[in-house]
């Protein structure tokens, strides 16, 4: 006898879509950003610690990898702001309709890739080589 | 330990009144990390190439300390309502 077909849980069988994606991109880029602020963390220390402390932690964050991580945490800075703010304005009732919600979630997430890389360069030149 | 599950142990215990209280939290920290990341790039940006002497100025000055201070707060206030499991799902 032909065994009953049993229900799935949501997840496996929703079809994978912006709504989703931009949820789940919410969720990375604040995990993310925890981790990002080591750096300001760590960059704060070394001032405080004096000059020399200081020198090293400039030269440390210069690395390309220390770069990639900043890159990284710049984007996820502003994805997390801007679509923060979309969360905010769906709290208040605004935004919902298919069409609006999904003009919102593409321009934050165009937004998000041009202020982030943005914030990059000027963070990069502002701190000079401590980021 | 117990080798109840933790979802046997609280069910029908009804909610643990807290709910409403952590999500009014997430919402006014969120308001004010709108304005105190904006604050913090800024001021980032504004440094100048960052000499040890300006980045110590910077710090030592009375409005980045209380600013700084209440960022660290607000940044950290969500995960004191649960887990950081709970928030990830």
């Amino acid at each position: 006898m032909a065994q009953r077909a049993r229900p799935l849980s949501p997840f496996l069988h929703y079809r994978w879509q912006y709504t989703n994606t931009l949820s789940i991109l919410h969720r990375i880029t604040g995990v993310l950003l925890s981790l990002g602020f080591l750096l300001l963390v760590y960059w704060l220390a070394a001032a405080g610690s004096g000059a020399e402390r200081y020198a090293a932690a400039v030269d440390t964050l210069g690395s390309p990898l220390a770069q990639f991580v900043l890159l990284g945490t710049a984007f996820s800075f502003c994805y997390h702001l801007l679509n923060g703010v979309r969360h905010l304005f769906f709290d208040l009732g605004h935004g919902f309709e298919l069409q609006t919600a999904r003009r919102s979630g593409w321009a934050v997430a165009i937004a998000a890739v041009v202020i982030g890389l943005v914030a990059w360069l000027v963070l990069r030149a502002a701190l000079g080589g401590a980021a | 330990m117990s080798l109840r599950s933790p979802l046997r142990r609280v069910t029908y215990l009804g909610s643990a009144k807290g709910g409403s209280g952590h999500w009014y939290a997430q919402r006014v920290t969120a308001l004010a990390l709108v304005l105190l990341g904006l604050w913090l790039f800024v001021s980032l940006a504004t440094m100048g190439g960052a000499s040890h002497e300006h980045v110590v100025a910077w710090l030592s000055s009375p409005v980045a300390a209380a600013l700084g201070a209440v960022q660290a707060k607000a940044r950290a206030r969500p995960t004191a309502g649960g887990p950081i499991a709970w928030r990830l799902t």
